[in-house]
């Protein structure tokens, strides 16, 4: 086990990690749902998914111990757009919700696009479910790979009631994986191997667990945003950050270098169109903007630049920090808690393997070759 | 190594003891030798990033504790009680404990790169735990007469 910037950086992203008790909570609550629509809606062949970070697998804790987590689950029926109106799919998969004993009494005032639950108890979910039809290839999606066309979706909007508004979800999951294709692939065979399953076998939501270079820059960079704006307006949304960082992301397999990679290449995935606007599209919706805010509200444009100018400040010369000097140097960033618990957990394996320690010749621990160290008890005395 | 180390009840001497620790750290350096006496230093850092230590060990047969390991550089902080992070009063680094079973201590019929060396390099990963979060981590005894509850962890 090495002790580098990078091992370091990926304890932190598991410390900002939802926790794996609280994970399979998660799971079992969006699947427990998604039972209960597929049983209602079984004639119209439901679709029911995670979408955002719990399916891009870079979900991360709330600065505030007590605040919630957000689940997104998309529930896709196959019917066609000119047979049923949006507010009457709206409305009916709410009515669903509404007939189990258990939702109805979570169902919060019906949302913008979604149904959302409260999981009040000890769980501390809110679970945004989106109803949504397949979209029928109206819309000239160039440029985008046909196996992401026809992931697209239609969903509904409050403010445009009787209007289609495409999405996808899906795809947008399949162009993030594709970004990190090989470097997940060999963390997936390893995964596998672990478990001792085939890579085949492995379970979805396992997969959406594994802790690629990625996703664990993506966690870090979220913390540090979300910690800048904790009391403040108008913070870099999520999709603008994951887009951007997907982009700029090469394929690194060190953490340290994917994220100073991605910080160095971020801004480039900010395009100006002939209007002179802002857009960062969503690659696999071109209709999509997530900048479009931006245009009438220049202070999300002026916030976003400064958060990347501060987080560029704050990472990319890592490398020289101590192992002693990271609580120090990363609490005010990242906070102090998951930054000692990260030293912590270094201990913790370290002990693990203490004995099949080796400590190399200028006393590095943990080195390949080197002298054993036998088991000892440190003392002290007055003497 | 050759095996033979540890099935005598050979005595190490000085010289043999320093021909070993340059063998086995060889950007060690010896900065006095006499009879049954040497320093040597040596510059250490236990983990990739961590900041280099410059380390003295001094050798004196002929005292209770002939082995002592010091860190000269960086200053170590220290807290109220250096008990706390296991050192001697004169700053020495306290690696074994003098109750314990013979294989988990240094004794003359050891060689001191096998010994004190690995754990001297284990106290300074746990010194800048310690550094970093304030707790150390490396377990431990205090002496009894001071600290009758510590348990050995």
């Amino acid at each position: 086990m090495e002790i580098n910037t990078s091992a370091v950086l990926n304890n932190i992203a598991d410390e900002l990690d939802i926790a794996d008790s609280l994970y399979e909570k998660a799971v079992k609550s969006y699947e427990a749902v998604g039972k209960w629509l597929d049983s209602q809606a079984q004639r119209f062949k439901p679709d029911i998914y995670p979408q955002g970070s719990f399916r891009l697998g870079t979900v991360v804790k709330p600065i505030t111990e007590n605040d919630h987590y957000d689940i997104d689950l998309v529930c896709t029926l196959n019917i066609a757009s000119n047979v049923i109106k949006p507010k009457d799919l709206k409305a009916m998969v709410g009515n669903w919700l509404g007939q189990h004993e258990t939702y109805k009494k979570m169902m919060q005032p019906e949302g913008r696009r979604c149904w959302t639950l409260d999981y009040a108890d000890s769980a501390r979910f809110h679970m945004d479910i989106l109803p949504a039809i397949p979209e029928a290839g109206y819309l000239p999606f160039i440029g985008v790979s046909d196996e992401w066309r026809k992931t697209s979706i239609n969903i509904t909007d409050r403010t445009h009631i009787n209007d289609w508004l495409p999405s996808n979800p899906k795809g947008y999951a399949l162009w993030f994986e594709s970004r990190q294709a090989s470097v997940y692939r060999s963390l997936l065979e390893k995964y596998a191997m672990l478990k001792n399953a085939k890579v085949e076998d492995v379970p979805a939501v396992s997969k959406y667990r594994i802790k690629t270079p990625l996703r664990q820059a993506i966690k870090i960079l979220k913390r540090h945003r979300d910690i800048r704006f904790k009391d403040k307006d108008g913070k870099p949304i999520s999709m603008i950050l994951t887009t951007l960082a997907a982009t700029a992301y090469n394929g690194e397999a060190d953490l340290y270098q994917a994220l100073q990679g991605i910080l160095s290449r971020m801004h480039a995935g900010i395009h100006i169109d002939k209007f002179g606007r802002d857009v960062i599209g969503n690659p696999v919706n071109p209709t999509e903007n997530f900048a479009d805010k931006w245009a009438e509200s220049p202070e999300l444009k002026t916030n976003f630049y400064e958060w990347l100018k501060q987080a560029r400040q704050d990472f990319q010369q890592l490398g020289l920090v101590k192992f002693h000097e990271f609580p120090s140097r990363l609490e005010n960033q990242l906070g102090k808690k998951p930054v000692t618990a990260a030293i912590q957990r270094i201990t913790e394996t370290f002990k693990e393997n203490r004995s099949s320690l080796k400590v190399g010749a200028a006393g590095v621990l943990g080195v390949s070759a080197g002298i054993s160290a036998p088991a000892h008890t440190f003392y002290g005395e007055m003497d | 190594m050759a095996k033979w180390i540890n099935a005598s009840r050979h005595k190490f001497t000085a010289a043999e003891q320093l021909a070993s620790l340059n063998h086995y750290f060889p950007s060690g350096r010896m900065i006095a030798l006499r009879r049954d006496y040497f320093e040597w230093t040596i510059q250490m850092h236990p983990t990739e990033i961590s900041q280099e230590y410059r380390m003295l060990l001094r050798y004196s047969g002929s005292e209770s504790r002939p082995a002592k390991i010091y860190v000269l550089e960086p200053k170590i902080q220290e807290p109220k009680s250096i008990l706390d992070i296991h050192m001697f009063s004169d700053k020495s680094l306290c690696l074994y404990y003098p109750s314990d079973d013979a294989s988990k201590k240094w004794s003359k019929e050891k060689l001191i790169s096998q010994t004190l060396m690995p754990w001297a390099a284990e106290w300074l990963f746990y010194y800048e735990v310690w550094l970093a979060t304030g707790n150390w981590e490396g377990g431990g005894v205090h002496p009894v007469s001071r600290n009758k509850d510590l348990p050995k962890e």
